[in-house]
């Protein structure tokens, strides 16, 4: 399978890479979106920033969102600079990085058709390049994201190396996402030690030729 | 061949309305930004106002009938992608407002369990139950608030399985401008 991965720049591509989200989100949890507000407990989420489109043949396949600011894990999950930083120190990087630099992928989605066809977790782990998650930083960030347990089992599949930060509080717009079986977490990743080689110099924009995992994806 | 289904109230309209407006919308442009369904519920509001004397008061009272209706067809479209259309029209007497779009089911099965009972029962009451069962609210409350008549028509599935759902609320012109 070959993948074509371009960084949504035009109005237009921004526009599909919201509409693809838009449709999964409220067709799988009943989410909307705002460029203005969010409301958690009425199911209104913001926008990411930026978006990592994904194309099989012109198939716009999958999509991955990346907030540069006001992360999730911090306006809703709770996690602060101080704990990020001990997780720096924890791993022997303390100055090496701002704990507060972070970007955090968020509403990844794949086409319908291929539910299930194991390019979710992939292109998580895809969407950790530095092409997308660095591009226009002035030092490298940190990255973050909230997940389910079993979606991070499938992203390590690939070498991702996700480090827990704490659970995820619970809100309404999750409820059909979450369970008490599947929870939610937030977790931190320092791409030079916890992003294998070949994701995190993955070319972009550039077309690749990917096996994917079998899997569940977001 | 298909029937057509009335659930609850749907008083039909005299032939021609006074003054009306009618939109298309794709459910997919609301669902990726929200506040358009505020900005279309104030622009139908705002254009059907010069047809009132109390102009602050139906404004008011257009819009957030018609905003509960337009967040209705975003929720609850089969197909995002597929075409709902808003009217608000004018009657003199009464104001119908409705929205016409593919529904899901699971929403047609909601309708047919309030849409009876808001006809039949006080809407405070049916208010009161949906608020300690926590079900949608919207609906009972434009009821309760404006003494709205609410109801709706439902096109059962076509060969592709879809069910077209009219879902109309009928307000006499004295409430919206609440003399």
């Amino acid at each position: 399978m070959r993948l074509r991965l371009e960084i949504a720049a035009r109005s237009a591509d921004v526009l599909r890479c919201r509409q693809l989200v838009g449709e999964v989100y409220h067709r799988r949890y009943g989410v909307v979106f705002s460029s203005d507000t969010y409301d958690l407990d009425r199911k209104i989420e913001p926008w990411p920033h930026r978006f990592l489109m994904g194309f099989l043949k012109d198939e716009l396949a999958a999509v991955s969102g990346l907030y540069l600011r006001n992360t999730y894990v911090e306006r809703f999950g709770g996690v602060t600079d101080d704990e990020i930083g001990a997780h720096l120190r924890e791993a022997g990087l303390e100055g090496r990085y701002d704990p507060a630099a972070r970007r955090e992928l968020t509403k990844l989605v794949i086409a319908p058709r291929l539910r299930n066809s194991g390019l979710g977790p992939l292109f998580v782990a895809i969407a950790h390049a530095r092409a997308f998650v660095e591009l226009d930083a002035a030092l490298p960030p940190l990255v973050t994201f909230c997940v389910v347990r079993s979606m991070r089992r499938l992203v390590e599949r690939h070498g991702i190396r996700p480090r827990h930060l704490k659970p995820f509080p619970h809100y309404k717009v999750h409820e059909l996402y979450r369970s008490e079986r599947n929870p939610m977490d937030s977790y931190l990743v320092i791409p030079e030690l916890d992003v294998p080689a070949a994701f995190r110099d993955l070319r972009i924009p550039g077309e690749h030729e990917l096996s994917p995992w079998q899997g569940d994806e977001r | 061949m298909s029937t057509l289904t009335v659930l609850g109230a749907f008083p039909e309209a005299s032939a021609q309305p006074l003054s009306a407006i009618e939109m298309d919308l794709v459910p997919i442009d609301l669902v990726t930004e929200w506040r358009r369904c505020g900005m279309i519920a104030d622009f139908m509001a705002d254009y059907m106002v010069p047809g009132f004397e109390q102009r602050e008061t139906a404004r008011s009272v257009l819009s957030t009938v018609m905003n509960e209706l337009v967040e209705n067809a975003a929720k609850f479209s089969a197909d995002t992608r597929s075409p709902a259309r808003a009217s608000i029209r004018h009657h003199g007497e009464v104001v119908h407002l409705e929205v016409r779009n593919e529904a899901t089911e699971k929403h047609v099965q909601s309708l047919r369990e309030l849409l009876p009972v808001l006809a039949h029962d006080e809407a405070t009451a049916v208010f009161r139950q949906r608020l300690q069962d926590r079900r949608g609210l919207g609906l009972a409350l434009l009821a309760r608030d404006y003494g709205a008549t609410v109801g709706a028509t439902v096109l059962p599935a076509g060969p592709d399985g879809r069910v077209t759902v009219c879902l109309r609320v009928v307000l006499s012109a004295a409430e919206v401008e609440q003399r």
